[in-house]
């Protein structure tokens, strides 16, 4: 009853978070419908819009507002262990951001079959790299607002990722003949949301295209979803540490 | 104490797996830097080369065939082909883009072959200023083709911009450039594809600079799906797959038919050499990548003869 409870408040916290995904849904409808894009190309802009913007802004402020109104120390009394309502938000994200993706799916598919343009075809993989990202995100973003009030926690992800992604850019590429360069590219690759290897995983590269034969197409592949599945309980296990450390005392939190 | 120790191993076993999953996945997913070439080279199996002399004659003896074919690679947007052929020289070929948009078709009546596109000529430059935009369009090229000393698969790079790993030349008698640098051969096992029995073989050229790897159909000897790994200063790989494989059906002839409409005009490639730099004419500066060297410019070496040896691979 109380994980039911936790994970409906994700839904209805914030009347935005409806708007939210009625402007995402429009947003993927319009891209479709102006551009007539490919399947790699609508992807693409799948994995960013719904894998990375969609959980900065359903999870802006997910604990943040309940520890800046207090809400939080009635939350976490015990005998309630706090991890618990760190992972039932969590839980009611990624519900949320897989009930977007279907229905993303089912508004292309629509729109596919009433136009008659374009392809489908590679989509359902690119719709699940971007949920395994969306959860990686928002694993990201829950942690982060244990310590960041309300809702900066997402604009601090989003000003971050951008100014990281500007500087990787560069540094790789001018180091791109230096032996750092692979240390560099390595560092950024890895410990980050993966958005280069999910971009592979959904684009087939792992299936088809990796330089070896024989018994090729899976492992990598599954290295790369245990990758992000990893990286997701490692950002929530970090969440869950800190909120499970911290004192909440008051409306001063 | 007992519950405690319990705990500790439950999590001590938790963070284990979950160390050496990661461990593994990094490992899998760490860049590949290529196989060394060396052990790339492929030994010569005299049944894996007889698989592969026997796709080549089943496509030289046969009457027609066509097929659809696929070509995609890492970070390039995937390329259709549609490919007619028929004896003694007839060919067509339809290029179709990944939103299934046809970008192009070459066609070969016998004694010439066309090319022509439907929207404007993509071998003009599109800055190049000094052609109008009405001028791109209602284009086409001709060529003569002398039978088994063409190649198709040149031609197709009009079309788009992947060249299949087979030239379809091959049925009219062409020889790639690259069969005498073959190293060898090499069986691979057997795989399905499209719910066909396929026999799996790897071929390693000019001491491995390229390597092909080919899923040849039990049923007619013929190629489901071919890889192409390309290893020079990166490494390049590409995957064509066949379908829709029709050997010795009967082509209609009107598929390779074409004249030009009223209007239109032959495009003639521009030639290279007005391009080319005069005689005391000042080199401009340019840097290029150095297998070894990091980057090196031509002013690096000012006041100084430099003789600029410009060759291909493969």
């Amino acid at each position: 009853m109380r994980a039911y409870e936790l994970i409906k408040e994700t839904f209805l916290r914030r009347r935005s978070i409806a708007v939210i995904h009625l402007i995402w849904l429009v947003l993927y409808g319009l891209f479709w419908w102006l551009f007539l894009p490919d399947p790699e190309e609508y992807g693409r802009f799948l994995l960013l819009w719904g894998g990375f913007l969609l959980p900065l802004a359903l999870s802006a402020g997910i604990l943040g507002d309940d520890i800046a109104s207090g809400r939080i120390c009635l939350l976490v009394t015990k005998p309630f262990w706090a991890g618990e309502l760190y992972v039932y938000r969590l839980i009611g994200l990624s519900l949320q951001g897989a009930m977007q993706f279907l229905l993303a799916a089912l508004l292309v598919f629509v729109l596919h079959t009433v136009t008659r343009r374009s392809s489908v075809s590679g989509l359902g993989l690119w719709l699940f790299a971007s949920w395994l990202l969306f959860n990686t995100v928002a694993a990201l973003s829950t942690s982060v607002s244990v310590v960041i009030r309300r809702v900066h926690n997402s604009l601090l992800l989003l000003v971050t990722f951008l100014t990281g992604a500007t500087v990787a850019q560069i540094l790789i590429s001018n180091l791109s003949n230096h032996p750092l360069g692979t240390v560099v590219a390595g560092f950024f690759r890895y410990p980050f949301p993966p958005f280069e290897l999910l971009r592979h995983l959904a684009k087939g590269d792992y299936a088809r295209e990796s330089l070896s034969l024989g018994g090729w197409r899976i492992p990598t592949s599954i290295a790369c979803v245990g990758h992000s599945l990893i990286l997701t309980v490692v950002y929530a296990g970090a969440g869950i540490l800190l909120l499970t450390r911290r004192q909440f005392s008051g409306p001063r939190d | 104490m007992t519950k405690l120790k319990r705990r500790i191993g439950v999590w001590a076993l938790i963070l284990v797996g979950g160390l050496s999953l990661e461990s593994w996945a990094l490992h899998t997913l760490r860049p590949s830097a290529g196989r060394w070439r060396s052990e790339a080279v492929v030994k010569d199996e005299p049944v894996a080369h007889a698989l592969y002399d026997q796709m080549t004659a089943t496509m030289r003896d046969a009457g027609s065939l066509s097929y659809e074919c696929t070509y995609s690679s890492p970070g390039r947007k995937a390329q259709r082909y549609l490919v007619w052929l028929k004896k003694p020289n007839y060919f067509r070929v339809e290029a179709i883009n990944a939103r299934g948009a046809r970008t192009g078709t070459l066609v070969g009546d016998g004694s010439h072959l066309w090319i022509y596109w439907p929207g404007e000529c993509p071998q003009i430059d599109p800055d190049d200023k000094d052609v109008p935009p009405e001028a791109r369009l209602n284009l086409y090229m001709m060529k003569a083709t002398p039978v088994g000393r063409h190649s198709i698969g040149h031609e197709v790079m009009n079309l788009g911009p992947h060249m299949p790993i087979i030239d379809p030349s091959t049925f009219h008698g062409y020889t790639d450039s690259l069969q005498p640098y073959i190293d060898g051969a090499a069986g691979r096992g057997t795989d399905r594809i499209a719910g066909q029995e396929c026999d799996v073989i790897e071929v390693s050229i000019m001491n491995a600079q390229r390597t092909w790897f080919f899923w040849i159909s039990r049923e007619d000897h013929l190629p489901r799906r071919m890889k192409q790994i390309l290893r020079w200063i990166g490494t390049s790989v590409g995957v064509e797959e066949w379908s829709n494989v029709a050997l010795g059906s009967d082509i209609p002839k009107d598929k390779f038919v074409w004249s030009p409409p009223e209007g239109w005009r032959q495009w003639i490639p521009p030639d290279p050499e007005t391009k080319l730099l005069k005689p005391g004419q000042v080199a401009p500066d340019f840097a290029l990548r150095s297998m070894d060297k990091g980057r090196i410019k031509l002013s690096d070496y000012r006041n100084e003869i430099v003789w600029l040896y410009i060759w291909r691979s493969g």
